[in-house]
């Protein structure tokens, strides 16, 4: 079988990541007391195959390109960067994505900065584009392009646009745009060095279309957009689209035909699904747990990609809805919790009110603190496991904020949760600030707030990693992790203590 | 169902790598003409990572509205399939002067 559009990413993004989400992340960091082999191969193993290289499970926003292009009428396929050489001499066009291509991006900025290290996205990324495979697709006339959330970094990386003959980079959601695209480039014609997709040019719900192969991890979108518009989020510059749950259904059939038995609900939001704006309905919220769970059956895992915290609260304080979610739905002998990402972000609400106005409604952004803990509780009770950002360096940041941000973590300390500090990354509508925030603008209140996350996490992770991968063949991934806490936990004080020297000079 | 791809109303041509005063016009032109969506064709002989460069405030500054942006080098100007442009920015006259005769007419008619 020959392709003439073949997708694909770098092995960071190319992994199910043991089937563990979470553990993905561990590729925004540079290798820590272990080889770069090993480090690799604890965030992102090799998945399985077919003989024409084509992942059983692949990322997400790659599907849906792969989608687009089969529903119209091209011979396209995801193909693993381990199999490229199989397809190169065929293809006519190499359609790249990827969540972090060159490590800008939070968190992988941050561990960058603070050791000093390349993190391992961007190193596997550097070298699948350095390849044999993509050189000889080049060599050979194929056309690159280049997409995906982290698009806007080629904007900082030029000379590799240059470098490895890069034609077209998209920024912004790709079902229209890419039809166009490939039309062009198999036609011959002069393509553009770089798009953005507008609003005018959001696919509607009709136009997104369902994966044709499985998704990482199951993962399910269920909308698009966020309603909330914090500043520093590019997601909410799109508009909001619910998934229907017709079309939702049919990715999760996609993704059991193909033995994937686990689903994420993926959306910036996952509670307002349907929701009566920013407030979240228990309608559509049961319907859509009580269908997928029917497919996925008792033992199939389910967890939510992102959840806002005020609508946590808001959900279980008026409808009692995450109680009832977990409790008559979600939890059973085999699923014992259930993960989600959260946005502290700070734990000012003068902070919050400058940079996420919304992000506290329906209840006013001088209550941020309190609905923060308020849903961390509920959480706790619930066996919702958040794994929490908290955002350092935002501009218009004061060290009042920061301290209020401590004293609030302070306060989180009873509930199971992680939470991973972030430097402030220009995005959203902040993306033209430009102001990176880098280990030299560390003030001493910043640190505390990085001690305080460190500590909070080292206390709560044993004990999440034991019921994250109860399972006997997390045995060899939980003995690395065992011993990189341990390390950490070693190390940490004196690079504290150097830090503390970096903040005096 | 299908819309398919709405391609930019607007198409604007620039000659030469864009300085800060260029990247003003761009701005003013662009909020002009950006709800029709822009597209942007730049001649240029310096090479595409000079001149997505010096675009990258402009395109960062963008959140809203369709953008295509092309470079072309001064000989494939004429290659760039727009018969007439919104507008034109000129940023090197010396290019200008050097463009081929039928594309430098289009300009001056501006």
């Amino acid at each position: 079988m020959k392709y003439e559009v073949i997708i694909t990413s770098d092995r960071t993004m190319m992994s199910n990541h043991h089937g563990k989400e979470f553990l993905g992340f561990i590729a925004t960091g540079p290798p820590i007391a272990m080889s770069e082999r090993l480090w690799l191969y604890l965030a992102a193993p090799k998945p399985k195959v077919d003989d024409l290289g084509r992942p059983v499970e692949a990322p997400y926003g790659l599907r849906k390109i792969e989608a687009v292009l089969v529903n119209a009428g091209f011979n396209a396929a995801i193909i693993d960067p381990d199999h490229l050489d199989k397809h190169v001499d065929s293809a006519k066009i190499v359609m790249i994505g990827h969540h972090d291509y060159f490590a800008y991006g939070p968190p992988s900025s941050e561990w960058w900065s603070l050791t000093g290290l390349e993190p391992i996205n961007r190193r596997s990324f550097i070298r699948l584009m350095e390849s044999p495979a993509i050189r000889r697709a080049k060599k050979n006339g194929a056309k690159i392009i280049v997409g995906g959330p982290a698009a806007w970094q080629w904007l900082y990386e030029t000379e590799f646009v240059e470098k490895w003959g890069v034609d077209t980079i998209v920024e912004g959601e790709g079902e229209r745009v890419v039809v166009k695209l490939v039309e062009k480039a198999l036609r011959g014609e002069p393509l553009p060095r770089y798009v953005y997709v507008g609003v005018d040019n959001a696919p509607g719900v009709n136009e997104i279309p369902v994966i044709k192969g499985a998704s990482v991890n199951g993962l399910v979108e269920i909308m698009r957009g966020c309603p909330r518009g914090c500043k520093f989020c590019s997601v909410t510059l799109r508009p909001l689209r619910f998934i229907p749950l017709e079309k939702i259904l049919a990715e999760v059939e996609v993704n059991l035909r193909a033995g994937v038995k686990s689903t994420i609900l993926h959306s910036e939001d996952v509670l307002l699904y349907y929701a009566d704006g920013v407030k979240p309905r228990p309608d559509p919220l049961i319907k859509l747990h009580k269908e997928v769970l029917e497919r996925i059956g008792p033992d199939g895992s389910v967890a939510w990609s992102h959840a806002s915290l005020a609508a946590i609260k808001y959900a279980e304080e008026n409808y009692r809805l995450i109680s009832k979610l977990m409790h008559e739905y979600i939890l059973s002998e085999h699923r014992k919790f259930i993960g989600v990402e959260v946005g502290i972000e700070t734990g000012s609400p003068n902070l919050a009110r400058k940079i996420m106005v919304a992000k506290s409604a329906p209840y006013p952004p001088e209550e941020w603190p309190s609905i923060v803990e308020d849903a961390f509780r509920i959480m706790h009770e619930n066996k919702i496991i958040p794994a929490a950002t908290v955002i350092l360096g935002i501009p218009e940041e004061t060290p009042d904020d920061v301290v209020k941000t401590i004293e609030l973590i302070d306060r989180l300390k009873p509930y199971r949760s992680i939470i991973v500090p972030m430097f402030f990354v220009p995005m959203g509508v902040l993306k033209n600030n430009n102001k990176w925030f880098l280990r030299d603008q560390l003030k001493p209140e910043h640190i505390e707030a990085l001690k305080k996350m460190y500590e909070h996490t080292i206390y709560w992770a044993e004990d999440i990693m034991k019921v994250y991968m109860d399972s006997p063949r997390y045995l060899p991934v939980k003995a690395l992790l065992k011993y990189f806490l341990w390390y950490v936990k070693y190390k940490v004080n004196k690079y504290m203590v150097k830090l503390e020297e970096i903040v005096k000079k | 169902m299908e819309a398919g791809f709405k391609d930019p109303g607007a198409a604007v041509l620039i000659i030469g790598n864009p300085d800060d005063k260029c990247l003003e016009r761009l701005t003013t032109l662009y909020r002009v003409y950006g709800p029709r969506g822009l597209k942007l064709i730049v001649i240029s002989n310096s090479g595409v990572s000079r001149v997505l460069e010096s675009m990258r405030s402009f395109l960062q500054k963008n959140t809203s509205f369709t953008i295509e942006l092309y470079v072309v080098n001064p000989g494939d100007a004429t290659r760039s399939g727009v018969d007439k442009y919104t507008d034109v920015v000129t940023c090197d006259q010396e290019l200008l002067e050097a463009l081929p005769s039928n594309l430098k007419s289009k300009v001056v008619a501006q």
